[in-house]
């Protein structure tokens, strides 16, 4: 599958996403993220906050942006595969998360 | 701690789904992306773009940004675990039982739009029963 991007995050995780992903499950199941593709790049290499998924939390990461006009996110979900590498799910404008995920970054360490 | 949330459910407007139930009509877009585990179930075109507003750890509201609409549903791990917490969901879902009324194709595509609305009424079910309990527990607040 063509890789469509590559991004590190802050953590050093570097997640890839296909040119499938983003148009068979994030620009179909969401049109509205057309042109957004920068923004979820952003939110990959910059986020607000990352959380571990609420049902997989070992298996996904979710990162949040935080769009200027502060009504909503970005929200992009992450497979992690091993522990330097992770693929992007999908990825959507959201204005919340689910209430069991845990924030992992920034770390309060 | 979950993530700030940034609309409360209670600034979300109703009336599009109020008006469907009020005048009977059924056109939903269906849609399970199964690479994801996603269901997707929206009133109105596939086309709209909407914001994704949790209102449990499975179920999310999707409403238009301008006006706040809800006009649809988004369901995460649909069948990793929403079907399991919800028999009648798993039931509609499942063409196994309704199979048994399926003799040839014609059959089938009816059947698959009869299940289609089930599964789509079930999981609208349950929306309203998480909402009511977000609000019961608002009130507790």
């Amino acid at each position: 599958m063509k890789r469509r991007f590559r991004v590190t995050d802050p953590r050093g995780i570097i997640i890839h996403c296909t040119n499938e992903t983003w148009e068979e499950h994030v620009l179909v199941n969401h049109p509205d993220m057309t042109g957004k593709e920068n923004e979820v790049i952003e939110a990959l290499r910059n986020p607000f906050m990352i959380f571990a998924d609420a049902e997989k939390p070992k298996e996904r990461n979710i990162y949040y942006l935080l769009r200027t006009s502060m009504v909503k996110y970005i929200r992009v979900v992450v497979r992690l595969i091993g522990e330097k590498s992770g693929e992007m799910v999908t990825a959507y404008q959201a204005d919340s998360g689910k209430e069991n995920e845990k924030m992992i970054w920034p770390s309060s360490d | 701690m979950a993530i700030k949330r940034l609309v409360k459910t209670n600034e979300l407007k109703f009336n599009s789904i109020r008006n469907m139930v009020e005048e009977h009509r059924r056109s939903l877009y269906l849609r399970y992306d199964k690479q994801i585990d996603t269901l997707f179930i929206l009133w109105v075109s596939p086309g709209t773009g909407t914001i994704v507003h949790f209102i449990d750890n499975h179920v999310a509201l999707l409403y238009k940004p301008n006006n706040k609409e809800v006009v649809g549903v988004q369901i995460e791990d649909f069948e990793y675990s929403f079907i399991k917490e919800y028999v009648e969901v798993q039931k509609a879902w499942r063409l196994s039982d309704a199979c048994k009324e399926v003799d040839d194709l014609g059959d089938l595509s009816i059947v698959f739009e009869k299940q289609k609305t089930q599964a789509a009424e079930e999981v609208g079910t349950i929306a309203d029963h998480l909402l009511n309990r977000r609000d019961r527990e608002a009130a507790l607040v």
